[in-house]
């Protein structure tokens, strides 16, 4: 009986291994989640010492990850950020030449937001750059969610943040919360730099999308930036044109 | 005989003797006269720089702006400025005024061709109007095409007809604007085109793929590089990141502080017109850039909320700044355009103000003070420019530094003067025995000994310090550049040093010398005087 009490027990536990989710599946559910051609509006509300400010912007995103936002408010209208693979390219209205980011320049601050424009570099996926590790779950704003350790594999190149904890929502497989970590002193030790808190998440044709996100860079005082959508169309098509470095410049 | 008789008489017995004794003193003289002049030089160089450049005689800002600087907080403005400005105008002894807002930025590595980049112009022009050659005539369908669509956009650039050689430098700035749009856009190469010719190695590398749009112009230049050799030089600014220090400011009210018109190497002054996006560049930064009149320049920088802006701007201007630091680092841009370009508004960093009357300064900084708070501008700091920062440190500095070098240099020519006297004196010994075995007085001997040594010490001393003037005078008017030595110097010296002469320290250089070598022969003279005659005449 004892022992038959014991095989069953094994049993549970195997089976439940088996079909226990790792953290890289999680991961690849996000992105799949991710994988879409979108054209959507938006704003950033930015908070800092200057007070409180709003920039509008239209994107269009393909589904091999290029991206185009392009701001709509009368004091950014007509800059445009490229995404194209892990690159980000900048046009602005008064200048004929575009901007190609590199270096230390893609640390600075998207119009002043908290969001830089390394946050935008995409082309990879974070499996490719970052060993992940589940580290249990636990509740965000009343949501059951995987906590997820994301530290850089050795070699990995263009690493934005050397650590990640991000927490995803078990049902929707979709970030309800993230900090991002910058090496401090020792190379062995991290200091967070930002964090970021998903406050809505909507459906749309069966993807979860982030629709209200507050992001804070830890190393400002005083400083936030609520990203809202306010409206989003997925899954249609999209001129390959505005993807392409010439027309932006034209 | 009188003492002074008998004094000319010994200093002219003595030819050689005096003459050497002489030029130790002239040369002292004349280095001592150099050296101060030289600091005077510098003092008053580094005085005028700071105030005409960077601080006015009194300079106002947002009060918290010095506190936050290093952040380069463009919020901290000056709002309305055109109010402040126009109550200061209207304040006694305010003699100029000048908004400014200064701005860190980088200049783009542009690939694209400059005006100075293309080494023959005569022969471009040629094969791009004469349609003869296979790849101009490309070059020349794609520049009408690139004309239209531009055109449509509300941009001119010349028409191929009217493309000439003897074009002034804006227009030749505009036909190559044309080109660099098509170099960007098209691919020259085709193996028809470039039949015949041979291509480098790397230029080889670009025919056996499919070029991108951001590398296509690298690839075009590399291809015209490789079809006419001679034509174009390597990009010199590939790869490089050039960093400048912009200064917004408005060129009708320049009058006294920098005078950039009176600078200008080559071109002219922007037009205030945040619609023409015109820039004059510093000759060293100009340099750095390979840039020259006509160029078309982008630039980036972080507006008042933090986030980035570019701006293409013409260069209308190449002005020769006399401080190193600046002549390499500096450009300016009418107001309104950094304005537009910074998202500043109507603000602006700082205004700074000359005044009629330099003595009067703290009364018109209070003056000042109570006209801005009379009208509840109360956010504003007024400072009078030796208040402000590390100048008057510096200034202070180089004034304590320049005592203590005339100090020594005093000393240094003191010793050189004091020891020759002496050993003119020990000298004479047989001399000292001889006429006081005659008679003279121990008294006598020491006031001829002190006549001597002031004659020569007069006379070598003016020769001295004339020389010495000599030397500084002319260089005062030419300069004497350092610009060279000063290129990496931090700070506001100006490459073409001027020494300042003035008649009062001559007057005192001189009286100081001849005290000096009189004086020194008073203490072995006396000596030599109390020595019995047979002892003295035993000396050597």
């Amino acid at each position: 009986m004892k022992k038959l009490f014991s095989i069953i027990i094994i049993g549970l536990v195997v089976i439940q291994g088996i079909f226990a989710i790792t953290a890289d599946e999680i991961i690849k559910k996000i992105e799949e989640s991710e994988n879409l051609s979108a054209i959507a509006e938006g704003r950033f509300e930015i908070t800092d010492n200057l007070g409180t400010r709003v920039t509008t912007f239209k994107s269009y995103e393909a589904k091999n990850g290029d991206m185009m936002l392009e701001f709509t408010n009368p004091e950014e209208r007509g800059q445009k950020i490229l995404r194209l693979k892990n690159e980000i390219y900048l046009y602005f209205p008064d200048a004929v030449e575009v901007i190609h980011l590199q270096g230390d320049a893609l640390k600075d601050r998207i119009v002043g937001s908290d969001f830089s424009y390394e946050d935008l570099r995409g082309g990879e996926s974070l499996l490719d750059k970052y060993t992940a590790t589940l580290d249990g779950e636990e509740v965000v704003d009343g949501e059951q969610c995987y906590k997820i350790l994301l530290v850089e594999k050795k070699g990995a190149k263009d690493i934005i943040y050397p650590k990640q904890v991000i927490w995803v929502d078990k049902n929707l497989f979709a970030y309800r919360k993230g900090e991002f970590y910058s090496y401090s002193n020792r190379e062995s030790s991290y200091t967070i730099v930002k964090n970021m808190a998903v406050l809505e998440i909507r459906q749309i044709k069966g993807k979860n999308i982030p629709f209200h996100i507050v992001m804070k860079d830890t190393m400002k005082t005083n400083s936030s930036t609520v990203f809202q959508l306010k409206d989003m169309k997925i899954d249609i098509n999209i001129d390959p044109a505005i993807f392409s470095l010439e027309e932006l410049t034209w | 005989m009188k003492l002074y008789k008998i004094a000319f008489r010994n200093i002219s017995r003595n030819k050689r003797r005096s003459i050497l004794s002489g030029t130790a003193i002239a040369i002292a003289a004349m280095i001592i006269t150099i050296l101060i002049s030289l600091y005077a030089g510098i003092g008053k160089d580094m005085k005028k720089n700071i105030y005409t450049v960077l601080t006015g005689h009194i300079r106002i800002r947002h009060n918290e702006y010095d506190v936050n600087e290093a952040l380069n907080p463009l919020h901290l403005g000056i709002d309305n400025y055109k109010d402040v400005l126009e109550r200061l105008e209207n304040t006694d002894n305010v003699e100029a005024v000048n908004p400014r807002i200064s701005f860190g930025t980088a200049f783009y590595g542009s690939p694209r061709l400059f005006l100075q980049d293309v080494k023959d112009w005569d022969r471009f022009i040629t094969l791009l109007t004469s349609g003869n050659n296979p790849v101009f005539s490309f070059l020349k369908e794609k520049y009408l095409y690139v004309r239209e669509r531009l055109a449509r956009k509300g941009t001119q650039i010349p028409d191929i007809e009217s493309i000439a050689s003897n074009m002034d430098r804006m227009e030749l700035g505009d036909v190559l604007y044309g080109i660099n749009e098509v170099l960007e856009r098209y691919v020259l190469y085709d193996p028809d085109r470039f039949a015949g010719i041979s291509l480098s190695e790397e230029t080889l590398a670009y025919t056996e793929r499919d070029v991108p749009f951001e590398e296509r112009i690298l690839f075009n230049r590399l291809a015209l590089q490789d079809a006419f050799p001679g034509l174009i030089i390597d990009n010199p600014r590939s790869g490089k990141l050039i960093l400048g220090m912009g200064m917004g400011m408005d060129f009708q009210k320049d009058a006294g502080f920098m005078n950039l018109e009176t600078k200008l190497e080559s071109g002219g002054i922007p037009q205030s017109d945040r619609e023409a996006r015109e820039i004059i560049l510093s000759s060293g930064l100009a340099k750095k850039l390979n840039a020259s009149v006509g160029d078309r320049i982008t630039i980036s920088t972080k507006t008042k909320y933090m986030g980035m802006n570019g701006i293409t701007v013409k260069v209308t201007g190449i002005v020769d700044l006399p401080v190193a630091m600046y002549n390499t680092r500096f450009f300016f841009l009418p107001l309104d355009t950094a304005q537009n370009l910074l998202k500043m508004d109507d603000s602006v960093i700082e205004i700074l103000i000359l005044l009629k009357d330099i003595n009067k300064m703290n009364t018109t900084v209070s003056s000042i003070k109570n006209t801005l708070s009379s009208v509840g501008i109360t956010n504003l700091d007024v400072r009078a420019w030796d208040t402000i920062g590390v100048y008057p440190a510096y200034i202070l500095m180089l004034d304590i530094v320049g005592y203590y070098v005339a100090l020594f240099f005093f000393l240094l020519g003191s010793t050189v003067i004091i020891t020759t006297t002496i050993m003119v004196v020990y000298e004479r010994m047989r001399e000292i025995g001889t006429v006081a075995a005659m008679g003279m007085k121990g008294s006598q001997i020491v006031r001829l000994f002190f006549l001597e040594s002031f004659f020569i010490g007069a006379i070598a001393s003016i020769i001295g310090v004339l020389i010495g003037s000599g030397i500084v005078i002319p260089l005062g008017i030419l300069g004497w550049d350092w610009s060279e030595g000063l290129e990496s110097a931090d700070f506001a010296m100006s490459s073409l040093l001027k020494p300042a002469w003035s008649l009062r320290n001559t007057i005192i250089i001189f009286v100081y010398s001849t005290a000096i070598a009189s004086i020194a022969s008073f203490f072995p003279a006396r000596r030599a005087a109390k020595i019995q005659p047979v002892e003295a005449l035993r000396a050597v």
